[in-house]
């Protein structure tokens, strides 16, 4: 394969690109988004009760270790699910529960006790003190998970093309199929610039998100 | 005033009590030094008036009302509080710092900006230089002044400082005690100061309570309290140079006899001021191997100071 | 869905399926190690951080790269086979355990260091006998981290002839076989978490108690 084969397959499915790519995002969006929803909120509640915490981070790297076709296959397997959008969605929210979740919790957690311990003292309400101290000296953590969860969403919404979803990873799937390497080959590169794109910008962000005082020293 | 009656922390799982039916009166305009090894329940005593802590049974009273009564976050909003590690949030200003209370108030913005400048100012600290500063950038001091300075924003009339100055060098230490003492001679709070440095307590107590194992053994003043330890435990605790550190307690014009203008300047040959600590004069007695000092008020003869004075004066208060 | 599939799957495909699965995992581990820890310890040595830094960047850069892709891109380069497989696996494992290893020794306290450099011991000495056995936690950490990677993009090898669970669930997913699906999705799950748990465990236990 050349890099003429590579542009030649680029401009000749820049449709088929378009609509795959789209497929892709849309999914990797209501994914992630449904995942900060959900598991940002129980990420920050399990602050609160240090033995529910432990057994929902089990549970969650449980299911954070099962292998990606694994998760889709099983789920493909279970009636209510099936091939489609349903168990594509279902598999990468429970994904992403490990990375959020964990971020959450420890990002909260590694909050100097002491300023916690002040800021109670002085009066501030429990609200409060999570909205104006927690959240905000927490979100640099808070941000990795983010980071990761998205990245990861990214890369196992391709795995999703086995269970009938139409996106970017379906050239790699299509390709292996065919033999069709130039295929292949762009499929695995499209997928690999957008999810090294999205790390690199999202960690640009994770640099300028510390708060302020935090990033001088005297 | 503050009134702790029978007060008792128990924990689950621990067989004896932080407190056990602890009994304590508090008033108004003074510092009461809670002092006592680690684990003593001197911090955990403080941390229940301001609901840190709930207390297993007893009451505690606040200028005659149930703390428990009031909701807790109120209670501490009108409660100054210092703790040894300070906790000043890192992502805000010192500014913003010293503001946190006043904004729970709601006060208006330029009533805080001025109060905020007004305690930079008087904590010594350099008002152009500090307001913009994050807590990383100031030095342990500054940011102990920072902390008292954030307790008092709102000029609450009791404070409850738990070691707070226990984190920063002798030199420092001593600097924001004397510092704290003589601010305390104005704003005259209702203070109860924890510490576990026998020295500081008797520095810095009107009243000190000494704690052991979760009990109240003595409560009074330092004199007293040097004077006339209650048990072993005490006068160990205090230490076995009591009666020197008894001396700190008084200045050379407490103990000199005056004298009249007949005595001139050149019958002496050392002199010190009034406000001298006794330890600082008998140790010049002893250095420049004289019977007497000349005492003096700025530039006047005012007394003299004799070993004999020093130990009488100790020796009459251990009789009492 | 019937017994009958069920148990062929279970009995006479998956030993074959599970055993070349494994064999994957061991090998790109064992490799994965023997370069991952001594890069790591070649560039937390004070001549080379700068170079540490730049090989770092470039892991992160890799680890982003989906597994898919990784593998997609094996194919060309490298053909079809386990041993491909194997190399396109092994990219990715490197990155925890070269990251870890360098997180444990740059966490050694330079206390500890000065105190075992003051009581004579060689660079060599302190470096096999404090500093490795004090990082041994965090870099079992990474060890376990790339352990539970391979496992699940082991499944996607078999797109590239390696063999292994993928083959069953691939071969259950395109023949309508739900029975392949469950036996080679499950044992490979089980896989993961087993192997999880063990290192895991091994992790606790070689921790020293005092941390």
């Amino acid at each position: 394969m050349t890099l003429k084969d590579f542009i030649n397959f680029l401009t000749k499915n820049t449709g088929t690109i378009m609509e795959y790519s789209k497929n892709h995002f849309t999914l990797v969006l209501l994914a992630v988004t449904i995942s900060l929803v959900i598991w940002v909120p129980v990420g920050l509640l399990l602050t609160k009760n240090d033995k529910w915490a432990a057994r929902v981070l089990t549970l969650a790297n449980t299911i954070f270790c099962i292998p990606s076709l694994s998760m889709f296959a099983i789920l493909v397997a279970i009636p209510y699910f099936g091939l489609g959008r349903k168990s594509a969605l279902f598999a990468l929210v429970l994904y992403a529960m490990m990375p959020l979740i964990r971020n959450v919790y420890d990002g909260v957690k590694n909050v100097d006790r002491n300023v916690i311990e002040a800021a109670k003292g002085m009066g501030m309400s429990s609200g409060r003190i999570m909205r104006e101290i927690l959240v905000p000296l927490g979100m640099p953590i808070i941000f990795t998970g983010f980071r990761i969860t998205v990245v990861m969403t990214t890369g196992i919404a391709a795995i999703a093309t086995y269970i009938g979803e139409r996106n970017l990873g379906r050239f790699i799937s299509e390709g292996l199929v065919r033999s069709n390497t130039p295929m292949m080959v762009t499929g695995a590169l499209i997928i690999s610039v957008i999810a090294i794109g999205l790390d690199t910008i999202l960690g640009a962000i994770e640099k300028r998100i510390v708060p302020r005082g935090l990033r001088i020293n005297r | 005033m503050i009134e702790l009656m029978q007060i008792t922390k128990q924990y689950s799982g621990q067989t004896l009590p932080a407190v056990d039916k602890l009994s304590l009166f508090i008033p108004q305009g003074e510092i009461c030094v809670l002092v006592g090894p680690s684990g003593c329940g001197k911090s955990t005593t403080l941390r229940m008036i301001n609901r840190m802590i709930e207390p297993t049974s007893g009451m505690i009273k606040i200028n005659g009302e149930n703390i428990m009564n009031t909701d807790s976050d109120q209670l501490r909003m009108g409660i100054g509080y210092v703790i040894q590690q300070i906790g000043l949030l890192p992502h805000r200003t010192i500014a913003e710092n010293i503001a946190i209370v006043p904004r729970l108030y709601k006060w208006p913005k330029d009533r805080i900006k001025k109060r905020v400048e007004e305690l930079i100012v008087m904590m010594g600290l350099d008002l152009e230089k500090t307001w913009g500063k994050y807590p990383s950038q100031l030095s342990g001091g500054q940011m102990q002044r920072v902390g008292v300075a954030r307790a008092m924003a709102v000029d609450p009339p009791i404070m409850l400082m738990d070691e707070p100055f226990g984190a920063v060098d002798p030199i420092a230490r001593t600097h924001l005690q004397d510092e704290f003492l003589r601010l305390q001679r104005e704003i005259k709070k209702t203070i109860v100061f924890v510490t576990h440095d026998i020295n500081e307590a008797i520095k810095m107590g009107d009243k000190i309570a000494i704690f052991d194992a979760g009990r109240l053994v003595q409560f009074g003043t330092p004199e007293e309290i040097l004077t006339n330890p209650i048990n072993n435990f005490v006068e160990k605790f205090i230490g076995h140079d009591r009666v020197v550190k008894k001396l700190n307690l008084f200045r050379a014009e407490e103990v000199m006899q005056p004298v009249g203008r007949d005595m001139r300047k050149n019958e002496f040959k050392v002199f010190v001021q009034t406000t001298t600590s006794l330890p600082d004069a008998l140790s010049l007695l002893l250095e420049y191997d004289v019977d007497y000092l000349g005492i003096l008020k700025g530039e006047e003869l005012c007394g003299i100071l004799s070993f004999k004075d020093i130990r009488k004066h100790v020796y009459r208060k251990e009789g009492e | 869905m019937t017994w009958e599939n069920f148990r062929f799957a279970l009995f006479e495909k998956a030993p074959g399926a599970l055993f070349e699965h494994s064999l994957i995992v061991l090998i790109t581990i064992t490799l994965a190690i023997l370069i991952s820890v001594p890069l790591g310890v070649f560039l937390t040595r004070p001549k080379f951080k700068s170079f540490g830094l730049v090989t770092l960047n470039l892991l992160n850069i890799l680890q982003a790269i989906p597994g898919l892709a990784i593998i997609a891109l094996a194919l060309p380069i490298l053909g079809l086979g386990m041993k491909p497989a194997v190399l396109a696996l092994l990219f990715q494992s490197l990155l925890p355990i070269v990251k870890n290893t360098i997180a444990g020794l740059l966490g050694v306290s330079s206390d500890v260091k000065e105190a075992a450099s003051g009581m004579g011991m060689s660079r060599r000495k302190i470096l096999l006998e404090v500093e490795i056995p004090l990082a041994l936690p965090i870099i079992l950490s990474g060890i376990r981290t790339a352990t539970v990677y391979v496992v699940s993009m082991g499944t996607l090898a078999a797109l590239i002839g390696a063999g292994g669970l993928g083959n069953l669930i691939m071969g259950g997913l395109s023949l309508f076989r739900p029975e392949y699906l469950i036996v080679g999705a499950g044992l490979g799950a089980i896989m993961a978490i087993f192997l999880d748990r063990v290192l895991g465990h091994i992790e606790y236990r070689i921790t020293p108690p005092g941390m």
